[in-house]
Formats: structure tokens, sequence, C-alpha cells
């Protein structure tokens, strides 16, 4: 077990210091930082000046050094639009796009674990046909063009819910959620359903096609010829053997979540990151990109450690062989 | 049942006399109404797109033809100056959406297909060399299929649009990018477990030299699964070459794809002008779940379990 | 051989037949009649159980035999009501201690199952996310409201009760660390939970080892007899049937063939079904006496007319030199795992394996599950590689030769698989395979391809025009079938079978096991001969050897190992298969819960070379430790 998590965690590092070069490579080789930082109409002299004063004229491997040094101590540049540390930009919006995720999140699961379930459970079924119908438009629905339709539908036409910006807000340890309002729920609603709707057609698609492996298990057999109720064989022996692998995919896909809620921040006009990064991408703000990526794929590691982690300690199969080094 | 003998060996039971596994798979394939309804919708399209010129009363991007007296017409008003009617209603320029429509599917198709297909094609040869050669090849490879896989597809393309700027070919590259380790991890699983099968081992035994192998037994019993994932990951990269178009980072605005119609559409939305984006938003998801549907059903064929 | 089994005729025989006797007058606990079981495929109903009819008394031990697809299980199932409502029906009755099971609620057959009755199934029937302790407990409080505590306890008594030792640290097991054996004590202990009436046993012996199976199966009867329960007991081995059943159903293809007690069964049976069945099942002793392999005899099993087996000579030809030679062979497998995926442990899967194998001979190699065999078979194809030793093939060493060389040399031997269906690549017509290599290594036309593949099809007994199908329109006997005519496309000289006749069924078995004699006969093939079922080994082999833990214990002709073991393993191995004989259903072997070792050892494992004795002219014995 605890070997595993330090073979998890050296790997972590590789990944992250991986993900550190490609990072630097992309934006400061790829595309021309010259370009990007120096405005077209500086004369020869300005721009001679500012390549030195950027440490452009550094070979390579100085500047990504210089980039690492600076990443280390938390200073990944400062945005030429808000004019502050990137770092502290992106830390600001981090936590209204934790919150949209993690609504989306607990709305798929809610939505997708039951359907799936009944779904394995009745194959033949009419409502199965039409969840399962359902769920492959849910896979097939863009989401930007959902989220215009919500929009158009429940807060145009229907004004039940407004249409853009987080509503009230309540600060918490100086951070505001909007979960904690009645008018911050109300703007959450919206988007988070738009962001879940892909998420929930693939988790009642695991969940169901879980519960078509597990039924004709020699184990359910054992478990209705000791008698056991319906009930308590599905919501015991069938749920724990399905719910395992879904989990792990859950917690994945947070981190998918997490990067789609670009599309789905623009257009309800959500003040996270993902909406920031856009307008950053839009006027080239490099330093908040930078910054943007480097959160991300901190997170993304977190993620991952935080799945393997949960799916060692949920299937006994995976957790006692680690003990044993098999 | 497949373990009912027959006694004596000369007798089979005469129920099967179906051809190959090919026309089998077809038979199972239209036993489901909903995916051969799928099928049906995915050739009209994909017909609709190819014809396009001939089926459109305008080309939608030679502005000499647009008229801007045309322009936020709504569906099934006449042209001003031009004597053919706004099926779909028209632009602020005076664009023909239906016309549109038809020609952006064209761009949304060729990328989804291109890109799918390179994407498969780099990564199954990886993932097939990656079962084959094993040792450091193998590790490198499924260690960058790792990597890659563990960032979510849009965020990556999105990265490496804001760097290189808009293009189709750019948005092609993005998608084969972020596409290819998906192709690379199956080509190779399926490999793995079909050369652990003891019909590769018997060929192995009787000294067919490993070309024969590779293509005669092993590649024929791959693909099917590696075609379920094409269809999939084509339906998956139009949608997000919409996306991406529709965040502004896609597809120039001189040849909208259909999610540049959608995003031009967005800002005249809230002014009641619904048809900019709806229209173009229903051909979108008509193609790709056509494709969906056409793509769950060869799952559930080529894998009878799941069936 | 009967001298070797470890034998206890229990001492109060008679009046133990006294007191079944007057069990046997009382009302049957479970009694089915006109049993009609139908599926349903493709919209219409299918009937694949039709018409039984039988009882099981008080304290008595029925057993249901058949092969695959003669509709014992959907049986069983239909007793316990398991069977999916809306794909199947059930009609006629089930009557359990005078009450109608047909007709009950669902309620009430759930208050019945596990508590009235009991059933057992195959090997890994237990949750592999739960522990052993929470499921026992889960029965015990469902039917016998149990406290918590007092399941805990009670839970403890049961697997004591099954003989598992430690029984109270198992508690807070996992399925996945017990063995497959001790899996199914557990589950006999949670269908013992509630005292039933009725324990339905279907196959429960059927994925488990020789050794292992006696075990469970002494268990049941010991259970038995200490609880005063009656067992339905599934089966497709008249052994075990013999073994424990008082009378017998014999089923075949959803009929009921004929219903009886067992020893009448056996002796006296006049339906021609069950006399094919009979004859063709290997018995283990039933070539005692005879130094050279025989083939079964063949019943035809809808007019009863026997085929006696063909008297031919089938003595080896005396030769200087073998054609396989292996000496020392040895292979190893590194488990890798800690921080840096350093070594581990290591199997010893194969350790210092030495035979000859003479032209026209037939060796067999036996064992249970993990002692090396099969990796035996495959390392002789190069298809694992060894870590020390050298093959000799007709003088040349295989180790050395030059690949082009060695594929020349790997295509005198060939390999037969133990699963005929993957065994045939699923998209190729079975014409095609088998023409493949031939067109591939000889310089014939088309035309001359095609004609050796209906000679090849025709040689195994299969008709020429079956080239055009696919394998999957193909039965498994026939499928073994063209997988030998694929083997001998080259003209091998030694075809190595792995398990090649174990996943058939019996009379499949005896027919296939009859080709490969023939075959040998007609082309002078020798055989290397893979497997677990001692009874085939018997029936096959000129030379026998006995593996253990990846080591040769014992090995010589075939007559001498059988009815001269003298390694110990040799001993329990054969002393363990059941014997079809119901004459020594009351024999005892003793409770027994020795678990077979596993070759998985520590990195600076040494094993130890123990000397290898000559008892006889050709019959070595390694020492014992």
């Amino acid at each position: 077990m605890l070997v595993s998590l330090l073979r998890r965690l050296i790997q972590a590092t590789f990944v992250l210091v991986a993900m550190t070069v490609i990072v630097f490579l992309g934006v400061n080789v790829i595309g021309n930082p010259v370009d990007i930082l120096i405005s077209p109409q500086a004369d020869q002299a300005e721009r001679t000046r500012l390549i030195a004063e950027f440490g452009l004229d550094q070979p390579v491997w100085i500047q990504y050094f210089e980039f690492v040094k600076g990443a280390l101590q938390g200073d990944l540049g400062t945005s030429y639009v808000f004019n502050e540390p990137a770092l502290k930009i992106i830390l600001q919006h981090l936590p209204a796009t934790l919150e949209l995720a993690v609504a989306a999140t607990l709305m798929s699961v809610a939505i997708g674990i039951p359907l799936g379930l009944y779904a394995g459970l009745r194959p033949k079924s009419l409502p199965t046909r039409i969840i399962m119908a359902g769920s492959i438009l849910g896979f097939s629905l863009p989401t930007f063009w959902v989220g215009m339709l919500l929009i158009l539908c429940f807060a145009v036409y229907l004004g039940w819910f407004p249409s853009s910006g987080r509503g009230d807000t309540v600060t918490v340890f100086g951070i505001p959620w909007s979960f904690l309002t009645l008018d911050g729920l109300q703007h959450m609603l919206l988007p988070a359903f738009n962001l879940a709707l892909f998420k929930t057609s693939l988790i009642l698609r695991l969940t169901r096609a879980g519960v078509q492996e597990v039924m004709p298990q020699d184990y359910i057999r054992l478990a209705r010829a000791k008698g056991l109720s319906n009930r308590r064989i599905v919501a015991v022996h069938v749920l724990k053997n399905v719910l395992i692998p879904v989990v792990t995919v859950v917690g994945l896909e947070f981190g998918s979540i997490i990067a789609f809620s670009v599309v789905t921040e623009k257009i309800f006009a959500w003040p996270g990151m993902g909406k920031l990064i856009i307008d950053s991408i839009n006027v080239l703000d490099r330093p908040v990109m930078v910054a943007y990526l480097m959160i991300i794929v901190v997170l993304f590691i977190l993620i991952n450690l935080v799945v393997d982690v949960l799916y060692t300690i949920l299937d006994p199969r995976i957790r006692l062989n680690a003990g044993r080094g098999r | 049942m497949s373990g009912t003998q027959s006694h004596n060996p000369l007798v089979t039971s005469a129920a099967k006399v179906e051809a190959s596994p090919l026309a089998h798979a077809f038979h199972q394939f239209a036993r489901s109404r909903l995916a051969l309804f799928g099928l049906a919708l995915l050739l009209l399209i994909v017909c609709a797109a190819i014809f396009a010129p001939w089926l459109t009363p305008q080309n939608p991007y030679d502005l000499m033809q647009l008229d801007i007296l045309d322009g936020m017409l709504p569906p099934g008003e006449a042209s001003m100056s031009q004597g053919f009617i706004f099926r779909l209603g028209s632009d602020e320029q005076g664009r023909d959406i239906y016309s549109a429509i038809l020609y952006g599917l064209r761009i949304s198709l060729i990328v989804g297909v291109i890109s799918a297909l390179t994407a498969a094609i780099v990564g199954s040869v990886l993932g097939l060399l990656a079962a084959y050669v094993g040792g450091r090849t193998e590790s490198t490879i499924m260690r960058l299929v790792d990597l890659q896989l563990s960032f979510p597809t849009i965020l990556v393309a999105l990265m490496i649009l804001a760097t290189l700027g808009k293009g189709i070919t750019n948005v092609v590259l993005a998608l084969v990018i972020v596409e290819w380790a998906t192709f690379a991890r199956a080509a190779r699983g399926t490999a793995l477990v079909e050369t652990r099968r003891e019909y590769v081992e018997a060929a192995d035994c009787m000294g067919l030299p490993m070309r024969s192998i590779l293509f005669r037994h092993l590649l024929p019993n791959c693909i099917p699964p590696l075609i379920v994932i094409v269809t999939v990951q084509i339906a998956k990269a139009i949608s997000l070459e919409a996306t991406l178009s529709f965040l502004g980072v896609g597809v120039p605005v001189t040849e909208p794809s259909l999610g540049l119609l959608i995003a031009n559409g967005y800002q005249f939305m809230f002014a009641g002008k619904y048809w900019l984006s709806v229209f173009p938003g229903i051909a979108l998801l008509a193609t790709i779940a056509s494709i969906n549907l056409v793509g769950d059903r060869l799952r559930d064929v080529f894998n009878p379990r799941g069936a | 051989m009967i001298e070797n089994r470890n034998i206890a005729m229990q001492g109060d025989d008679v009046a133990e037949n006294v007191r079944k006797a007057f069990e046997m007058n009382r009302p049957p606990i479970l009694s089915i009649r006109d049993l009609t079981v139908s599926f349903l495929n493709n919209e219409t109903w299918t009937p694949v159980v039709r018409d039984i009819s039988f009882d099981v008394g008080r304290k008595e031990t029925v057993a249901v035999v058949g092969e695959s697809g003669s509709g014992k299980s959907v049986t069983a199932m239909s007793v316990m009501r398991l069977l999916p409502a809306e794909t199947s029906r059930v009609q006629g009755s089930i009557m359990l201690d005078g009450r109608s099971l047909t007709q009950m609620s669902d309620e009430e057959i759930r208050d019945i199952r596990g508590n009235e009755v009991a059933m057992i199934f195959q090997e890994a029937s237990l949750n592999p996310v739960y522990t052993i302790g929470f499921q026992l407990v889960e029965t015990l409080v469902r039917h016998r409201r149990m406290m918590r505590n007092a399941a805990l306890a009670e839970s403890v008594r049961l697997l004591e009760k099954v003989r598992i030792p430690a029984a109270r640290t198992r508690l807070n097991d996992y399925p996945h660390q017990l063995s497959g054996g001790m899996r199914q004590r557990v589950a006999i202990a949670m269908a013992l939970a509630c005292q039933p009436k009725l324990l339905i046993a279907d196959e429960p012996t059927t994925a488990l080892d020789v050794t292992i199976q006696a075990q469970i199966i002494e268990l049941i009867k010991h259970i038995q007899q200490e609880d005063d329960m009656s067992v339905l007991f599934i089966t497709h081995d008249m052994g075990v049937v013999a073994e424990v059943s008082d009378r017998t159903v014999v089923m075949y293809k959803g009929d009921m063939i004929e219903a009886g007690p067992t020893e009448q069964i056996f002796h006296h049976s006049s339906r021609p079904y069950t006399r094919a069945l009979l004859t063709s099942i290997p018995q283990l002793g039933s070539m005692t006496g005879k130094s050279e392999p025989e083939p079964f005899p063949v019943v035809d099993h809808t007019t009863g007319e026997v085929t006696p087996p063909d008297p031919a000579d089938r003595s080896v030809v005396p030769a200087p030199d073998p054609m396989l030679r292996v000496s020392d062979l040895t292979v190893r497998f590194d488990i890798r795992g800690g921080l840096f995926g350093g070594v581990t442990g290591r199997v010893h899967a194969v350790e210092d394996v030495s035979f000859d194998l003479f032209r026209g001979e037939t060796l067999s190699i036996v064992g249970e599950s993990g002692c090396g065999k099969s990796t035996t078979a495959r390392a002789i194809m190069g298809l694992v590689k060894p870590k020390s030793g050298q093959i000799r093939l007709d003088g040349g060493e295989l180790g050395e030769l030059s690949a082009e060389m060695k594929v020349a040399m790997r295509r005198k031997m060939q390999m037969v698989f133990q699963d005929p269906f993957a065994s045939l690549n699923p998209r190729m017509v079975v014409g095609d395979a088998i023409a493949e290599p031939i067109a591939r290594f000889t310089d014939l036309s088309a035309r001359g391809v095609a004609d050796r593949v209906a000679e090849l099809l025709e040689l195994v007994g299969l008709a020429p025009d079956m080239a055009r199908r696919f394998p999957h329109q193909f039965s498994g006997g026939q499928r073994q079938r063209i997988c030998i005519a694929r083997a001998l496309a080259l003209n091998p000289q030694l075809i190595v079978a792995d398990e090649a006749v174990s996943a058939l069924d019996a009379s499949v078995k005896a027919q296939v096991v009859n080709l490969l004699l023939d075959l040998q006969q007609r082309l002078g093939l020798a055989y290397l001969f893979i497997s677990h079922d001692m009874a085939v080994v018997e029936r096959i082999s000129h030379r026998v050897a006995v593996m253990y833990l990846g080591e040769i214990v014992e090995i010589g002709p075939r007559e001498a190992i059988f009815e001269n073991p003298q390694h110990p393993y040799t001993r329990t191995l054969l002393s363990a298969v059941p014997v079809a004989d119901p004459s020594r259903r009351h024999m005892n072997r003793g409770l027994d819960e020795t678990e077979i070792k596993s070759p998985l050892r520590s990195v600076d494992y040494v094993p130890p070379r123990l000397p290898i004795r000559e008892v006889a002219p050709g019959h070595f014995v390694r020492q014992v430790s």
C-alpha cells in the first residue's frame, strides 16, 4: 500500500516535470513570445531592451531554468490584462469553477447511477430503451449548443432561472461561494446541468454495463439461493461490485469536467477559471495561460492520486495484493 | 448451448448454415431498428454534404451571391433579389442558413473523418508496435499515452490551437494529437488479448512467419473493436471541432463549420432570431447522434457479451 | 491399486441400511412430477427439460447425471426457482415436504431458499468484495434472525464444521485469499447455516483438482450423515455419481433416460444411452493387467450395440535413440513488485525435468494445477523460454540450431490445445486454417492443397465439404478434430496434446481418444499427452510421468505407475480419483484438508535436488524429502 503510494508520487513528479517542459516549450518556443510580449509599435531599440529584460536572448535551457525557479516560488508571471500576478488571478477564479464542477459531478452521479441500475436490471423494458436512446443523445449533444438552448428555454422564454453570473455569494474563509445562497443555487442549476449532461450518459452506461456483467455471476445466483431479497441483492451484492469501477471513473472525469467548464462558463458567463482562460487566449495573456495550465496539471495529478487511493481502499483484491507485493 | 455435442461427428445441427462472420454481423446489426434509423440518417447526411452544391440555392461562401437586403429573414421568407425561398431563414449578411448548413456539414465531416482516420492509423500502428516490440519501446509509447489520456481532450486541443492559431489544418492536427492515444491504447490492448489466444499460438507452432501471423490472423481479429472506436471518435472529433470553433479557436470565419454557424447565431439568439443557431445545432446533433447510434450498435454486434 | 486406498469400511453398515430402508418409506422430501422447462429463444418457447419425474427421499442422495446440454442444471435451478421469470417457463409440479414450490409467492420461496433448501455451485460463487464473515453472517441474520455477535460465533462453528483450519481468523478474509477448495468449503458452511432439509449441489467439484475434489465429496458425505440431510447432486462425472449417490437419474438432451438405484443403473441398465455413457466414461482400473494402450469400446446410444476396441498391436517398436530427449529442463517466472519493480519472488514452474520419448510412443504427464505439466509442454514447443536445459529432437538440440533450422525442426512437432473454441481463428473457414501451413511449406498446387485438406478432414472423421464452414458452426468435439487435422497437416512425428480432451463431454472425449490412438497406429505418431484426468491417461499411455511442484516425482511404464505406485504423491493422486463402482460407495477416505502447495518461492530459494532411484527397469522414483 505504502509502496504503491510512493511509486505513484514518484510518477506524479515525473509527470509534473514533463508538463512544465511541454508547457514551457509550447508557449515560449512554438509561439513566438517576442510577438506576444512586445507591442508591434515598439522600435528596434525598445525591442532589444525588452528582449533582454524578459531574458529572451538567453539559451532555451536557461530560460526554462528561470521559469522553473519562478514557478517553485509561486511566480508564474504577471498578467498583461489585469496587471497582477497570474497565479493569484487563477486562484481567485478557482473556487467558482470547483463549485460548478462538484455540483455537476453530484448531479451526474445522482441521475446516472439510478438510471444505469434500472437499465441494467430491466434490460428489455420500455423505459430502458428510452434511457439508452436518451444516453446516446446525451453523448451526442454538443455542450455549448445545449447550454444555449437551456438559456433560450429556461431563461429567455420561461424566465425560471437566471442566465448568467454566480448570483449572491457568501464569503467563507475569505472565499465567495454560491451554493450557500438560494440565488446562487438558482444561478448554478443551469450551468451545472449543462456540464453534467455528458457525464451523466457516461456514468449511466458504465453502471448499466457493470450491472450486466455482475448479474450473471455465480455469486449473485448464490445470493439468491441464500434467500436474500431482491432489494438486498441489488443494494449490497450488486451495487458494491458495480460502484468500484464507477467511482474510479467519476473521480477521473472530475478533471474532464473542470476542463469542459471552459465551454459552460463562457456561455453562462460564470466567472471561473474556464471563462478566464478563454478570455486570456483571445487576448493572448500568456502568463495567465501558463498559470492556468500549471494549476490544472497539479490538480489532475492530485485527482489521479486520490482516485488511486480510493480504488485501493474500495477493492479488497487490489488492496491485499499490493500489500503482498504481487 | 455451444457445448451441445452431436454424437456422430459427421452430423451437424442443420440449423446453422449461415455465411461469413461479416454477413452474420450485418444481420445482427439490422436487428436494432434504432441503429438502422441511425445508419439511414447518416447516409442521408453524408449524401447531403457531398451533393451540397446541387442541393442548395446559393453558395454561402461566395460573397457575390449574398445580398445584404436579404439579411435576417425568418424561415420561409422569399429572397428580395433572387428567386428562391430562405427555407431556414438567413443571417445578417443575407446568407441562406439551409445552404450554409449543407456547406458547413462538409467542413465538419471532412475535419472529423480525416482527423479520426489519421489518429486511427498513427495510434494503431504505435499501439501494435508497443504490443509486439515490448520492452522500452512499449513503455515509452504507453507512458506517452497515459500522459495524453490523463488530460481532457478539449484542454489539450485548446492549448494547441492557442499556440498554433486558427485554421482547418491546425484543427485537424490538434484533433489527431488528442485522439491518437485512444487508438494506441485500444490497439495494444486488443493485440495483447488476441496474442494470448490459442489460435495465435497454434499458428506460431506451425512455424508460420511473423508477417502472416500478424496480417492473416491477428489483424482481422483486432479490426472490429477498432472500427467501433473509429466511429465513436469521428463523432467526438466533429463535436470537438464544433466546440473549438464556437470558442473562437477553430476554423476561420471565411469557411464556417456547423460550430461556427452556431456561434455566429449565438449573439442574435436572445433577440428572438433563434433560426441562426437552432437549425445548424440540429444538423450537428443529427450528424453526431447518427454516428453514435451506428457505433453503439457495432459495439454490441462485435462484442456479443454486451448485446 | 485397491490396496493403496485408504479404506475404512463403516462398521455399522448393516444398521445403516436398515435405517435407510425405514426412511425411504416416509414421503420423499422432494418430489418432482412431469417437470417441463422451456426457454424463450427468438420469440419461441423451446423446451430444454421434458417430463422429468423423480423423488429425493429423506437422508438420501440422488445424483442427476448427464452431459452438457442435458438439462441437469436447469432442473436444479427450477427447484430453487432461480431461472429468470421473463425468459423461462416451468410446468409440472415440484413438491418440497408436501408443499408446492411452483405455486409459492416470491416471498415464500425466499424463505425456503438458503433455509430449508440450500444450494452450492461450481467454484468462485462468493462475492469477491465482501469478507467470508460478512457473507456467512448475512445468511444467519436473514433466516435465523440472529444478532451480529451470535451470528459471528455461529459462523466460526460452521467453518469448523467444514474443517477450515484457523476458522476464527478466516472470517476477515476475502474470498480471493482462499484456495478454490477452501472457498467451496465456505460455500458449504453457508449452505449448512440453517440446517437445510435438502442440499442441492450443482457440479460442486468440477472446477477443483482431483485430490481436492475427493476431500469435498468426502466432506459432503460426512456432513450429510451428521445432519441427516438429503442431497441432490448434479454432475457429469459417473465416477462421482458412483461415489456419492443412493439413486441416480440419467438425463440426455432434456429427457430423463432412466432413474433408479445407483447399483442397478451401473450394473443392470437396459437403456442404450446409459450403457453408452458408462462404457464411454474412462474408468480408472479398467486397464489393470494390460500393458499397451487400448481404445474405448464404442456403444451406439440408440441401439445399444457394442463395438469392441480394435485389438491391434500397439506396442512401441524398440529404437536405440529417443525421438525427443528433454534434459534438465527448468522454467522459472519472475514475480516483480515493490518500489522499483524488482524481482520479489519466483514461480518455479518446471524444475530439472528430464525424459525421453520414442517414436510411436505415448508419454503422459499427469499432475494437478500448478504442477508445471503445461509449462513443460509449452517450453518444448518453444512457446515459453526455458531458464536452462536441453530439448533434443531427432538428435538436434533446439537451442543451438539456426532460426531457419529451428522452424524446420519445430514443424516435426505440433500442438493440440485444451480449448477447441479458442484455438481456431474465428474469422477463417476451417479449410483455410488447415491449408495455410500446407500452402506455405510445400509446393503443392492449389488443387493439391485442397485435396490434402480433404484427405486430412477424412482422416479425423469429418466430411471434406466441411472445409468451407467457419469454426462457430462446429461442436466442441468436431473442432478438436479440426485442430488435430491442422496439427497433422505437415506430417509431424510428435503431437503435444495439452489437456486436449479435458474440455469435452465424456462420450466425445472417448471418441477423440480413440481417434488419437487410431492415428498413432496408422501414422506412427508419438504423443506427449498432458492431462489431469488419470482415467484417460490410463487408456492412452505407454508410459506416465507424474509431476508435483514442477518436478517429475515418478516416471515409468503405465502398468507400473498405476498398479505399483511408489511415490506418496502418486498414491494420493490415484486414490483421489473417483471410481465408477457403486459397491465402493461406503468407503471412507477420511476427512482431510491438505492444500495443494504453491510453486511460488522467494528469490533466494534453491530447490533441493533429491536423488532419483530406479525401482524396476524404466520405473524411476524421486526420493521423498
